[in-house]
């Protein structure tokens, strides 16, 4: 008796209809809803600086030769295709730009994005080497919809990030990618349109070996719809047990579990710039995509900084770190620009800068600010406004002068003139001095005033007008002090505050002035 | 007359017009000194402006003269800037007069005029800080053209101390201080919407 046919005509199709699920399961789980990305241009698209508009290509090492990996969209106007060697490339196409087909930097790249997926859903897969899972039916009533969801990251993807890529949305992930990947852009929503959706792919399509794509083709098999009518066991032995499996988790006969994204616990962004740049302009303009980024970062952990570092690489140089602090911890982006933007400003870059990375590792819990149910005019109020306004106008003047130029000066118990304030420190004791007549102004260091006729002289004869007040302390902290101290008048009548020393020779000095 | 014409120049308390300068009032905020405020145009301190006092040294009661402004403004828990002070301020006597120090913060930008005219400028525009002081004696006019928007976003007074006279400022209020026995002459050099150029004597607790 002759072999068993290939396909044998059997009555049982692959597979049997999924029966309707009842609506007491649909009550207690919601089928999940996947949002597949594929991005096909992702080896070239990864490089920073790469301009969308040349012909271009990434080039891959294959067998000893360079090979085209994925090209532009120019370039393969151009008859570019992937698996071409690069020198027919460059003769198809002089003007081509080479970039190598870096994998950690697609997978680098992969990750950001799924980062910046995260302010969508929190299900998200990688698919390496160049797609994204998404789960969305979690989260498409928020953004309004599930179409007004695809629009924002269909624009967010276009815009933001420039990339080029496909989407699909399925209710299982295989089928989502195997749709995002034919460029298909289909929306199903039910399990039960599944098969007829997939049947229009071709087998080829499919995440299996070369020599089974062509074994498939060779059983007259060419659409997915065809392989939906073997039947079940015969496809398992011929092709393997695993083909079977593949097909029944993207029918979603059989659950697909899957491991999803943990965002780092630091954040990093990295842009390298096309050329050496000298320019701060520019620099602020990347600098402030890379906060949009930790911006978007925060709110989706909502946690907020009180400080980010920026490095600057240069070329054979150590790299130069600018530090950015804030007062009060933030995620606001604007006030990190703005600070950045005065660091920027006294910075002088010592050499030409090829990247820039934004680091941030410390994260604090965001607490908000509660704002008023009612909106105030803001002319009514001006006074309550407060801190706030005074926190941002301190930590500008800071950042653009230096920490030490700002100061507060606070009164301490002493009776020693020079010792009764204290620079920048908070003190609750307030003396009795505050009741004794002080000059406004004091001279950092008594200046030593010369006499004439027994008198003190400053810039002329000085007229005692009231006095002395002795002063006598401080003999036990090695500051002995022991004073006379006169208000007096000059010639030209500024009032000032002179002492003479009790001690050997009585010398006079001007120790501060009455404004 | 037009009657539009009128009304728009009857009306708009932006234009003011010589012929009726008395009804030209800008409320001052109350220097706390009677003979001042009765000088002084708006009975007081000019709002949200730019004002200069020109002494010809520094210790003949300049900053007596601004004490109960700076005290009714740390009372309202608003802020006041120094900017470059000549000497160091001496603490216990500022509290004794009142102030709460706790509102006063000093700057002290090196060399750069820069620097300075742009924190004075920052702190015009944060409505949380209501005085500024600046001790600066070079000032272009420009920069205080651009000071005195400043103040008026921020609603707060720019107060500049400098030993130069500079006819041409375009500051709203400028004063000249002339020391005396008892206290201060201020002489009004300029004041907006008055012609009262006068001196008057004020009485300072000296000691």
């Amino acid at each position: 008796m002759a072999k068993s046919p290939a396909v044998l005509p059997l009555p049982l199709s692959f597979p049997p209809e999924v029966p309707p699920p009842t609506s007491q399961a649909k009550a207690e789980t919601p089928q999940p809803l996947w949002l597949a990305l594929a991005f096909p241009k992702l080896a070239l698209e990864a490089h920073d600086g790469q301009q969308r508009d040349i012909p271009a290509v990434a080039v891959k090492e294959y067998k000893g030769r360079s090979v085209v990996h994925t090209a532009s969209r120019l370039a393969e106007m151009q008859g570019v295709g992937a698996g071409m060697p690069v020198n027919a490339a460059y003769a198809l196409c002089p003007g081509l730009v080479v970039y190598p087909a870096n994998e950690q930097l697609q997978l680098d790249r992969l990750q950001q994005l799924a980062v910046w997926a995260e302010q969508f859903t929190s299900k998200i897969n990688l698919q390496s080497p160049r797609a994204l899972l998404l789960e969305v039916r979690g989260s498409m009533k928020l953004f309004g919809g599930l179409p007004a969801m695809l629009d924002r990251i269909r624009q967010q993807l276009t815009e933001q990030w420039q990339h080029s890529f496909y989407s699909a949305v399925t209710p299982t992930p295989m089928a989502s990618l195997l749709l995002a990947f034919s460029g298909q852009g289909d929306v199903v929503q039910d399990k039960q349109h599944l098969r007829s959706v997939l049947g229009r792919l071709s087998v080829n399509r499919l995440p299996i070996g070369v020599k089974k794509k062509q074994q498939l083709r060779n059983t007259g098999v060419r659409l997915l719809s065809d392989v939906w009518r073997l039947p079940r066991e015969g496809l398992a032995r011929r092709f393997g047990p695993e083909l079977v499996n593949y097909l029944d988790r993207t029918l979603g006969l059989i659950p697909d579990p899957l491991d999803f994204f943990a965002s780092p616990d630091e954040f990093e962004a990295f842009y390298e710039f096309p050329m050496e740049i000298h320019n701060t302009d520019l620099l602020f303009n990347v600098a402030r995509q890379l906060l949009q980024q930790l911006a978007i970062f925060l709110r989706q952990r909502d946690a907020c900084i009180n400080q980010c570092r920026f490095q600057l690489y240069h070329d054979r140089q150590a790299a130069a770190s600018v530090i950015i602090g804030v007062r009060q911890p933030t995620r606001d982006q604007e006030q990190l620009a703005s600070l950045l933007e005065e660091h920027l400003n006294r910075l002088s870059l010592e050499a030409p800068v090829k990247s820039i990375k934004l680091v941030a590792t410390d994260f604090v819990p965001f607490s908000p600010q509660t704002l008023s149910l009612f909106l105030e005019p803001a002319l009514d109020q001006p006074l309550d406004c407060g801190e706030s306004d005074i926190e941002t106008l301190l930590e500008q003047l800071q950042a653009r002068m230096g920490g030490d130029v700002i100061r507060t000066f606070h009164s301490v118990a002493d009776h020693r003139p020079e010792n009764a304030y204290r620079v920048n420190e908070a003190s609750a004791t307030k003396s009795e001095l505050i009741k004794q007549q002080r000059p406004f102004w004091l001279l950092p260091e008594p200046r030593l005033l010369p006499q004439k006729n027994h008198q003190p002289w400053f810039q002329g004869p000085v007229a005692l007008i009231k006095g002395p007040e002795r002063i006598q302390a401080g003999w036990w902290a090695g500051r002995d002090v022991s004073r006379d101290y006169y208000i007096a008048v000059d010639n030209r009548g500024s009032r000032l505050w002179v002492f003479q020393e009790l001690s050997e020779d009585q010398r006079w000095y001007l120790h501060g002035l009455f404004a | 007359m037009n009657s539009q014409l009128q009304s728009l120049l009857e009306n708009n308390p932006r234009i003011w017009r010589a012929k009726d300068r008395g009804r030209y009032i800008e409320t001052g905020t109350p220097s706390g000194h009677p003979q001042l405020d009765a000088t002084l145009p708006g009975g007081g301190w000019p709002a949200n402006a730019i004002m200069e006092m020109v002494t010809p040294q520094w210790g003949m009661g300049e900053l007596q003269l601004l004490l109960p402004l700076m005290r009714t403004i740390t009372q309202q828990k608003r802020w006041i800037l120094w900017v470059s002070p000549p000497y160091v301020p001496y603490a216990p006597a500022l509290e004794r007069a009142g102030i709460d120090m706790d509102y006063v913060v000093i700057i002290q930008p090196d060399d750069s005029c820069k620097d300075a005219f742009w924190g004075i400028e920052k702190a015009l525009q944060t409505r949380a800080c209501a005085l500024v002081l600046a001790w600066m004696d070079w000032l272009p006019n420009a920069v205080v053209r651009r000071l005195q928007l400043a103040a008026e976003t921020g609603n707060s007074l720019g107060v500049l101390l400098r030993h130069r006279d500079n006819e041409h400022s375009p500051a709203a209020l400028r004063l000249h201080l002339h020391p005396s026995d008892k206290g201060v002459y201020v002489k009004v050099l300029k004041a907006r919407g008055s012609y009262r150029y006068r001196s008057v004597h004020v009485n300072l607790q000296l000691h």
